[in-house]
């Protein structure tokens, strides 16, 4: 009787939203692996900072339940474990530091003639209105940075994505100012090529 | 001294002072060509775009909540 009565009982108030929590919470973990990865370049360590944030969000969500965004904190969440991961004295430094071809000329070459002018009139970026269409701009960014080399994607994301100053992904990487700014200016130059081709050479700029 | 930055050496600076301070002296010298040169502020625009996408940690989750909110009828 008292089983009947409480299956009778309307859901709660918060069930739908409680829904599209745990629809969110599946999704969660390889999207957090992927920019682990692309932040840190041991894997294994990756994937235990993703494991540590997917405890700590499964743990104290109840006291979470009517904040912001469950991808939001927990992005949060990473985002400092993997700062402190850096700026941590016991951290060992075994970055495999993998350098760009030095010779392989300045990607500015390609974009400007020899008298320092433009090759080609530069385009116009509109920013989409709709949010579904900047939600798959943001993604197809997110899959830009992804076809980067992989120590520029990690300099451009220690520097944009965790917000470090240049000469702190530098010194926490264990390469040199010169080598970090020109990483930064590659990486830059790539995505914004990579952002025309793939996102704005499609007509919609 | 040249006293006009070409294109190229402005997308050089625009790129740089992405992460550093630029001087006082470059700082004046890139306000000029940008006034004087509209393919220069759209390759600035385009940086500050990508770092603004970036920068931008609620735009996917709140396009996908009110994506959620709102089905499509």
């Amino acid at each position: 009787m008292m089983t009947a009565e409480i299956e009778s009982m309307p859901p709660p108030s918060g069930h739908a939203a409680e829904q599209l929590r745990s629809a969110e919470f599946a999704e969660l973990r390889p999207r957090l692996i992927r920019h682990a990865r692309l932040l840190v370049l041991d894997t294994s360590v990756a994937e235990d900072m993703v494991q540590e944030t997917l405890l700590t969000v499964f743990e104290q969500r109840q006291q979470h339940s009517g904040a912001a965004n469950l991808r939001t904190w927990a992005t949060a969440i990473l985002k400092n474990k993997v700062a402190d991961w850096y700026r941590s004295p016991k951290r060992t430094r075994v970055v495999s530091i993998e350098v760009d071809a030095p010779d392989s000329g300045d990607p500015l070459d390609n974009l400007y003639t020899a008298q320092g002018e433009h090759a080609a009139p530069v385009q116009v970026w509109q920013q989409p209105d709709a949010a579904l269409e900047r939600q798959q701009l943001k993604q197809v960014l997110d899959q830009c940075v992804e076809r980067l080399a992989t120590l520029q994607a990690t300099v451009f994301m220690m520097r944009e994505w965790l917000g470090f100053e240049a000469n702190e992904v530098a010194l926490r990487l264990g390469i040199s100012a010169e080598n970090c700014r020109m990483l930064l200016h590659r990486s830059r130059l790539s995505l914004r090529g990579c952002l025309q081709v793939r996102w704005y050479g499609k007509g919609r700029a | 001294m040249n006293l006009m930055y070409s294109c190229k050496k402005v997308a050089e600076l625009l790129l740089l002072s992405q992460d550093e301070p630029l001087g006082i002296l470059q700082r004046a010298k890139l306000k000029t060509h940008l006034l004087l040169c509209g393919n220069c502020r759209i390759f600035d625009a385009q940086l500050h775009t990508i770092r603004d996408l970036v920068k931008d940690p609620d735009l996917l989750d709140d396009s996908i909540a009110e994506h959620h909110r709102q089905p499509k009828k």
